[in-house]
């Protein structure tokens, strides 16, 4: 069967499926390929597989002011949040949300994130987001400790 | 969890053999941090979904101090190179991650395989006499660790001490958990121990409906999966009907995990299984002194089979189907108990070929072929139909199955296992 014949069918076939749908009402919601992504990592995690998405922040150190990081953000990365998590709720709700552009925009000092939005405040998860707002990485911060007063 | 440990050495370049290596008290050790890290409760997906593993279990059983402090910097690991102890952060300790680990489903079908009391014969004659072959370093290192991990009592306070005075045996503890969570017996009869233990004073808090609901899942699964494709005529398929199994499955082991109820079991009985897994899964120095190698293209049954024929143990027929179901059924296990599959929308993830790379849908049709053919159970069978006959009822039953509920379980009478066909 010459090429052009398969295609006119595979046209005739999505049509007849589709109707005149631009969306193919096959392919998963985002919602959907959300479960499909978080059960890839999960197999990453537990070694079955590989994950497409990057992985996880490395070594996050949390401060009011000041984020540590244990490597620079991709390049992709444009904006990043810190989040806490409401378990009477069930939700995670945003605390704060700064692009990563105003935060390390001190040169030679990428793993460091300074911003006065950058709070401790009850945060449990960092996700960093793509310029499309796909979630990246993520992360759990460690909350550093105040330096102890000195007593005299 | 050994084996996860095992992977993040070899991502540093060492084989197996060095990792047989490490003392046993730092691989305890290890053991306290991986739990302390949170496992799942800190894992993308499990943020918001209630399952047995939650913060406030793991705090509640990690040793005092947060990773890398405390109790836990007092008494670290230093696994970072094998055969030597190294200051933190060690490898997979503080990757600024957490390390999930498997499902209880996982220890129950790797140790359907009998693979526990054949590695415990193989030490037992290693350590009391020379029925076997003297064999290398590395073999007597994987001895002395096995022993001192799983045939002794765990150190005091361990988070895998889960035997004591008053439940003293692992082997009667695995099966209870088994029990419990699935209601189901391991397909052989444990050595040496009369009737069944496990089951008594469980009470009515065994989840006897779940064998049921699992194979119905998998059946509804398998029928949607058949008529993904079908867009002319009748589907029979019903994601609202297979996310209620879902969601069935996951409030039935809900109930097992309040409070954190069989967190440590879980954690300790998955340990077990990994370390034994681990040894079977690749050709190493131990395999080697057992002359139970089966080339680098082999698989983890074949060697079982193998180092059974050393110590005079049939292994079951299925082996090879368990240990790859183990693999795959745990994470499924995981999101159906975290109910990520409860709205019928995530669980057409299931069946439907809604992206180019479907793994869940992938996973769950190899599920159902190694089940069937591991447990005789018929899944892809639909019924006999009459042609031109009266129309077919309808593809979903009118209630969910339910199994018969047995009567407390009879101490003096014997198992039945091995006398009855296997039925996970």
């Amino acid at each position: 069967m010459s090429p052009d014949i398969v295609n006119a069918i595979t046209a005739l076939t999505t049509f007849l499926r589709n109707g005149s749908q631009t969306r193919d009402p096959q392919a998963f919601s985002p919602g959907q390929l959300n479960v499909e992504r978080d059960f890839r990592d999960l197999l990453a995690g537990l070694g079955r597989g590989t994950s497409d998405s990057p992985g996880r922040i490395v070594r996050p150190v949390l401060s009011d002011g000041l984020l540590t990081l244990g490597a620079p953000l991709p390049d992709k990365a444009v904006t990043i949040g810190g989040y806490s998590h409401s378990r009477k709720e069930k939700r995670i709700n945003k605390v704060w949300l700064v692009n990563v552009s105003e935060a390390t925009k001190y040169p030679g000092d990428q793993q460091n994130l300074r911003h006065q939005d950058i709070v401790v405040d009850h945060v449990v998860r960092l996700r960093v987001f793509d310029e499309h707002g796909r979630r990246i990485l993520t992360g759990v911060p460690k909350i550093a400790k105040p330096p102890s007063r000195r007593t005299t | 969890m050994f084996r996860t440990l095992a992977r993040l050495l070899a991502d540093s370049g060492f084989d197996t053999n060095e990792f047989y290596r490490i003392h046993p008290l730092q691989l305890s050790r290890w053991l306290e941090e991986a739990w302390a890290q949170g496992g799942q409760a800190d894992w993308p997906g499990f943020e918001t979904s209630p399952t047995g593993v939650t913060p406030e279990v793991v705090a509640r059983l990690q040793l005092p101090g947060e990773v890398g402090g405390g109790l836990l910097a007092d008494l670290r690991s230093g696994i970072t190179v094998p055969g030597e102890f190294s200051d933190p952060p060690a490898a997979g300790i503080d990757p600024g991650a957490a390390l999930p680990w498997d499902h209880l489903i996982y220890a129950f079908l790797v140790e359907s395989t009998g693979v526990a009391e054949i590695l415990r014969e193989v030490v037992r004659r290693y350590v009391v006499g020379e029925t076997l072959e003297a064999a290398r370093d590395t073999t007597y290192s994987w001895i002395r660790a096995t022993e001192e991990l799983f045939f002794r009592d765990p150190p005091l306070f361990s988070i895998t001490g889960t035997t004591s005075a008053l439940r003293p045996d692992p082997l009667v503890n695995r099966r209870n958990a088994y029990w419990r969570m699935f209601a189901m017996d391991l397909p052989h009869k444990p050595y040496g121990i009369p009737g069944q233990p496990w089951k008594t004073d469980v009470g009515a808090a065994a989840n006897l409906r779940f064998g049921e609901v699992w194979i119905e899942l998998l059946r509804q699964v398998w029928l949607a999966y058949v008529n993904d494709s079908n867009s002319v005529g009748a589907n029979p398929t019903d994601a609202s009907y297979i996310g209620y199994l879902c969601q069935t499955l996951s409030e039935m082991m809900g109930m097992r995990r309040r409070a954190g109820m069989l967190a440590r079991e879980e954690f300790g009985h998955v340990v077990t299984m990994s370390w034994f897994h681990l040894l079977l899964e690749t050709e190493n120095e131990v395999v080697e002194d057992l002359q139970a190698g089966a080339g680098a293209a082999g698989n983890a049954a074949d060697r079982l089979a193998r180092i059974a024929q050393r110590v005079g143990i049939t292994p079951p027929r299925r082996a090879r189907e368990l240990f790859e179901l183990a693999d795959l059924v745990s994470p499924v296990m995981m999101f159906i108990e975290a109910g990520r599959f409860n709205e019928p929308s995530d669980a057409e993830l299931l069946f439907r070929s809604g992206s180019p790379e479907p793994t869940v849908r992938d996973k769950m049709n190899r599920i159902i072929d190694l089940w069937q053919s591991a447990t005789g159970e018929s899944i892809k069978e639909t019924g006999v139909r009459v042609v031109n006959g009266p129309p077919s009822s309808s593809s979903q039953p009118v209630r969910l199955p339910s199994a018969h509920l047995p009567a407390a379980p009879d101490a003096g009478k014997s198992s039945t296992n091995g006398s009855a066909p296997v039925r996970l």
